[in-house]
């Protein structure tokens, strides 16, 4: 129940309409229930939350023209429509790999997929052919290189790929 | 079926695909490029503003963050900046000299009462100092929430409040006759 002594007086609720439009209910929470209460009390306050909701109408009456077909055909030539490409332009060797399968419409969701998967593929690969002199007392070399693998991973596979690891 | 999010969206056209360039300009083309003429006041400079903040769009799609921004504020606040640097480098060409469009309709002498009634709105909101306008297109037309708007203008939310406020008092006073007819009309 809102305290009488917290209603704001007529100039104060235009001013709080001023700051937060007619719809009462998307004010504040704590604006909220006072002004609802002045609302349901007050004619004088019912008349300057339909003035409010008369300039929104009003407001609405300047209309503008929605784009047309030229505008709409003039941005769709600039969409882009290959491959993801990556940030510095180059397109992601993965995605030639998965364009040629047909699986480039899965998005850009496979990639991290990708990656982890061929990570653990190569790191398998390493531990089974892999150096004794690796093979630490309590750690797989399988594992070992398969976890180094998957931080190679991590940090782009592709990077691997193309040499600059 | 629901329809794709807007981040969804940015992942496919990160992938290259058109048609989610086709449905992210279906659901944002109309309210930026009507978001920009409002600014503006012109026609022609809003549409090249919509478009470059499409090829924008195009461009961030790989860097998307899913979740970490609504894409409908990120797509005003380019277009907004894009709007500033436009209004900086011309001067402000008057309501009363964009031309007028012939309407074939029946009703054409209603209809053209009712542009009139708009344009004279149009002219009233173009005369507000820019930052209040703003604020008020992205309020009334745009529908965002002051917390919105304040992200978009970067603003803290009273500052928003501060200028609804004197923007509104000013639209009051300027468009009364017409708001107490449209009061009579409800009544």
């Amino acid at each position: 129940m809102t305290d009488p002594g917290d209603l704001p007086d007529l100039a104060a609720f235009q001013d709080l309409l001023d700051r937060h439009g007619a719809e009462i209910d998307t004010w504040p929470a704590a604006l909220r229930e006072p002004a609802l209460t002045l609302y349901r009390q007050d004619p004088a306050v019912r008349k300057l939350v339909a003035e409010a909701e008369a300039l929104g109408a009003l407001l609405k009456r300047a209309e503008v023209d929605p784009p047309d077909a030229a505008l709409i055909a003039r941005i769709l030539s600039t969409a882009p429509t290959g491959p993801a490409a990556r940030p510095n332009g180059r397109i992601a060797p993965w995605s030639r790999v998965m364009e040629a399968l047909g699986l480039d419409v899965l998005g850009s969701g496979w990639r991290p997929a990708m990656t982890l998967a061929s990570a653990l593929i190569v790191g398998l690969s390493i531990g089974y052919v892999g150096d004794l002199d690796l093979w630490v007392p309590g750690r797989s070399p399988i594992a070992a290189e398969a976890i180094d693998s998957f931080a190679l991973g991590l940090t782009g596979f592709e990077d691997f790929v193309n040499g600059s690891i | 079926m629901s329809l794709p999010s807007d981040d969804s969206l940015m992942g496919r056209i990160a992938a290259g695909d058109h048609a989610a360039c086709r449905l992210l300009m279906d659901r944002h083309l109309g309210p930026i490029l009507a978001f920009c003429q409002r600014v503006l006041g012109n026609r022609t400079d809003a549409e090249d503003i919509a478009q470059e903040v499409f090829v924008r769009a195009w461009a961030k799609a790989p860097n998307w963050e899913p979740g970490a921004a609504r894409l409908t504020t990120w797509l005003h606040t380019v277009a907004l900046n894009l709007c500033r640097d436009r209004l900086r480098r011309r001067v402000p060409e008057a309501l009363d000299d964009l031309p007028e469009r012939s309407d074939p309709t029946p009703d054409a002498e209603e209809q053209a009462q009712g542009r009139e009634i708009g344009r004279h709105i149009e002219q009233v909101v173009a005369e507000l100092p820019d930052r209040q306008r703003v604020a008020i297109v992205l309020t009334h037309y745009q529908g965002m929430d002051n917390p919105t708007v304040a992200n978009v203008l970067n603003l803290s939310v009273e500052a928003v409040e501060s200028l609804l406020a004197r923007a509104r008092r000013t639209l009051r006073r300027r468009l009364q006759p017409l708001a107490d007819d449209v009061l009579r009309r409800s009544e």
